[in-house]
């Protein structure tokens, strides 16, 4: 049974226009709905692949570190990541007393004390040796290239009255704690 | 790949009752059914497509192959004229003027071609070949509906390059089983050519059509009639020997040894050919099946363009996502590792000090006879240094040496003591040494002695060497 009366043409026409409009009205807004979605999905995009090319530049600035770290450590003949704080301050130790040796400087008294934390120093080492002028002068070229992180904090030489031509030598030097400098750097990181 | 791209020629044949297609792969024949206008029929037309279509195997985005076609001699006239001497640009217009002089129909209403026979200084002959624009166009439309790219010649003249090559004149005489063509060759340039009935003493007109004494025939039907022998009885006749198979034929022969040994045949202009045509919208026809397929491509292209960014958006933005915070991880690692390292050696190089620089100069300014009691050094670049000299000047002049460097600032004389009765002065002095940024570099000079030492040992007078020590 159908309890719809018939519509007269012109209730026709203006149903068919308004199903127009409305369907416009639905496209239009459905289409601004996905436009929006997909031109925020690009914008995201976009932004992803500026971050993406920023961070290649900065690659590049760590390339150039990595370069100067190699180059230091050359220079220095020291790799901070193989350092052991347990026992460097006995190895620089005995590495000072090694190149004092080979070089002709004869030691006196050495001492050793902890450093201050607050300077990230791991400890001090005193030492005082004589030998000629010029194994002194080379001994104190030789100590920042011995491989460990050293500081020569002090040098006082002086005229041995007892050795004509030969000197006295007081050193004190500070043995640096690469761990201390790790963990002041790591908030930065 | 080329190959794959760019299929190999079809060479096809078009006579009045056939349609002769060869290609490397094989051949094809075909009937033709014309109207009574002389025209294929629809069902024909559609047929011939559909087979040259399947013939061909041509897949929908490969570009269209190269059809070399040969059509009948019927409706083709063939007139010598002879013209002036003229620059090579104006010979076309010139060629319209004659042709329209000549011809019962406009240049427009024709598809024609030329060649030149002769290119004397004070005349030129030429030999014009036309037919109606309607016959090539119909050709045409076929083939490009079938996917091909035509472009017509007269059969007769490909017929000429399977002939031994002669300069006597000569005539080619093609049998069909209705009519047999008959093309008269000069110096390798046709210039006669008629439609004889089959039926009849053909022999006769021939030899009534022709002065040559020498024919070469060729054809289905060249051994009925006995139409040979009764030649042979007057000239020269000889056979052209064609291989058996569909699509074989003397002119898809000449067609195909044209394009291979790149021999130019008179070439019948039509302006449907589109590899010639210029692009316009007002001739696109957009109900053609053709230009609906470009249409189609063309939109699908554009929205293409359009929807790609978005697309590449949507589809690479989580692997990108992926990469860089794989990549950021990666880095923090790096930095981890690699920037405490930097600035601890840098914080290493700075901070170490300059002892020897410091004593070095110290050495250089201290005058012969000053005794060093004793020279303290800190990191800090405070210095003491007490020392003995011969008298006040010394010392002044050591202060002076040590202010010249440039490398210390606050250079001090603490006290200065004479010792009664010796020419000896004591002195206590103070320094320190300038921020590395302000110092001046230190140069290491070998002194006077050590050069004259070094001269005696070369024998040669050598410059001082001069090297720099680095700021610590």
């Amino acid at each position: 049974m159908n309890f719809m009366r018939t519509l007269s043409p012109s209730e026709k026409r203006t149903i068919r226009y308004a199903a127009i409009l409305l369907s416009i009205c639905v496209v239009l807004f459905g289409g601004s709905k996905v436009w929006k979605f997909f031109a925020h999905r690009r914008a995201d995009y976009l932004q992803m692949v500026a971050e993406a090319r920023q961070l290649k530049t900065e690659t590049g600035l760590n390339a150039d570190q990595a370069a100067v770290v190699k180059k230091l450590m050359a220079d220095f003949q020291l790799d901070p990541a193989k350092l052991s704080t347990n026992s460097i301050v006995a190895d620089a130790s005995a590495a000072i007393q090694k190149a004092a040796m080979s070089g002709g400087v004869q030691l006196g008294a050495i001492r050793e004390s902890a450093g201050r934390s607050s300077a990230k120093e791991l400890a001090t080492i005193g030492f005082e040796g004589s030998g000629q002028v010029a194994s002194v002068i080379s001994l104190l070229h030789r100590l920042p290239l011995l491989g460990y992180p050293l500081l020569i904090d002090s040098v006082q030489i002086t005229a041995d009255a007892m050795r004509p031509g030969q000197i006295k030598l007081s050193v004190t030097i500070i043995v640096l704690d690469f761990e201390q400098w790790k963990k002041a750097e790591a908030p930065h990181a | 790949m080329k190959e794959f791209f760019n299929q190999p020629p079809v060479f096809v044949e078009i006579n009045p009752a056939s349609l002769r297609a060869l290609r490397e792969s094989g051949g094809l024949e075909l009937p033709l059914q014309r109207a009574a206008d002389g025209k294929l029929t629809a069902a024909c037309r559609k047929e011939v497509i559909s087979a040259l279509q399947n013939f061909l195997g041509r897949n929908d985005w490969q570009p269209r192959v190269r059809a070399v076609c040969g059509v009948s001699a019927h409706g083709v006239s063939l007139r010598k004229i002879a013209l002036p001497a003229l620059a090579g640009g104006d010979l076309e217009s010139v060629l319209r003027l004659q042709i329209e002089k000549e011809f019962p129909l406009s240049p427009d209403e024709l598809a024609w071609g030329w060649r030149e026979i002769s290119n004397e200084p004070a005349r030129r002959e030429i030999i014009v070949a036309a037919v109606r624009k309607e016959v090539i166009e119909d050709y045409a439309g076929i083939l490009l509906e079938a996917g091909m790219n035509p472009e017509f010649t007269v059969s007769a003249f490909a017929r000429e390059l399977v002939c031994p090559s002669s300069n006597e004149p000569h005539a080619i005489l093609e049998m069909g089983r209705s009519h047999a063509e008959l093309v008269s060759i000069e110096n390798g340039v046709a210039t006669g050519l008629k439609i004889l009935p089959a039926n009849g003493d053909i022999a006769g007109a021939i030899l009534k059509s022709s002065s040559a004494k020498v024919i070469y025939v060729s054809g289905n039907a060249a051994t009925q009639n006995g139409v040979c022998e009764k030649l042979s009885a007057h000239v020269d006749c000889r056979r052209l020997e064609i291989p058996c198979g569909d699509g074989f034929s003397a002119a898809t022969l000449g067609l195909k040894k044209s394009v291979s040994e790149n021999v130019p045949l008179l070439a019948l202009q039509s302006k449907l050919r589109p590899a010639n045509a210029s692009f316009s919208f007002s001739q696109m026809d957009f109900l053609r099946v053709e230009n609906r397929r470009w249409l189609v491509r063309a939109a699908a292209l554009l929205v293409l363009l359009l929807v790609l960014p978005y697309a590449e958006a949507l589809l690479l933005k989580p692997l990108l996502a992926r990469k860089l915070a794989a990549f950021k991880i990666q880095r923090q690692q790096f930095v981890s590792v690699v920037e405490p390292e930097l600035n601890f050696l840098q914080s290493l190089k700075q901070n170490q000090p300059p002892y020897l620089d410091a004593i070095y100069l110290f050495s250089k300014a201290a005058a012969p006879g000053t005794h060093l009691d004793s020279l303290t050094l800190n990191q800090h670049g405070d210095i003491t240094v007490k020392a003995a000299m011969q008298n006040a000047q010394q010392v002044m002049d050591f202060r002076a040496k040590l202010i010249e460097s440039g490398f210390f600032a606050n250079i001090t004389v603490e006290e200065q003591t004479p010792v009664q009765n010796q020419p000896r002065v004591n002195v206590r002095m103070t320094a320190q040494w300038k921020p590395a940024a302000t110092r001046a570099a230190v140069k290491v000079t070998p002194s006077p002695e050590e050069n004259k030492k070094t001269n005696s040992i070369a024998g040669a007078v050598i410059p001082p060497a001069t090297s720099k020590i680095p700021k610590s």
